[in-house]
């Protein structure tokens, strides 16, 4: 109880805190699969912030690049 | 189950075009479950690229921590040298096409691509595909 010996992002450390959860007095395995939750949500948002539309048929560019050079 | 997930595909985490919902889904429980993901050093590049050119309004901080936090959980190889020049020349595919493939028979993992001829190049070699 109290001291975690294997590692979570500080990312999910700081979740679980705000949430009144000392990761320290939970299982490893529940620890660990809710820093990936927790991990994957906060991914999601940062990467789709900013989505739109695209300007282009970009998975066409892709291929045109990737043939040209 | 390991994933080798290309740019065309990582690219729908930003981009709204077709099969972007159904990618979102997929790589959140992706990450959620652990599963490993694998990619070459190309990927990267390629992400950036797009989002150079896409989100050409952000300021070049908010594009950099876009491309780290969409390329940032996956695990980068190249799979042993010279095996990616064979299959450019034994399957007459581009370098950048054995790249990924390489990678993913490497790790024995599926590719996850929106781009045809990739998927294409990938079913030839044995390799399952995933379409979004």
């Amino acid at each position: 109880m109290g001291v975690v010996s294997f590692r979570i992002s500080d990312r999910a450390e700081t979740a679980f805190r705000a949430a009144g959860i000392n990761p320290g007095t939970l299982a490893k395995e529940h620890v660990e699969r809710e820093a990936r939750r927790l991990d994957a949500a906060e991914t999601m948002r940062a990467v789709t912030k900013h989505a739109r539309k695209p300007k282009q048929a970009v998975a066409k560019t892709i291929r045109e690049t990737r043939r040209e050079h | 189950m390991a994933f080798v997930v290309d740019a065309s595909c990582l690219v729908k985490l930003f981009l709204d075009n077709a099969g972007h919902e159904a990618f979102r889904a997929w790589f959140h429980d992706a990450l959620a479950q652990g599963k490993p993901l694998h990619a070459p050093h190309l990927l990267v590049y390629e992400t950036g690229r797009v989002i150079e050119r896409e989100l050409d309004d952000l300021p070049p901080s908010e594009q950099e921590e876009l491309l780290r936090r969409a390329t940032g959980a996956f695990r980068y190889g190249w799979g042993r040298a010279g095996t990616a020049f064979e299959a450019c020349r034994e399957h007459d595919l581009t370098y950048y096409d054995a790249a990924y493939l390489q990678v993913a028979i490497e790790e024995t993992a599926d590719l996850v691509t929106s781009d045809k001829a990739l998927a294409k190049a990938a079913g030839s070699l044995g390799i399952r595909v995933h379409t979004f």
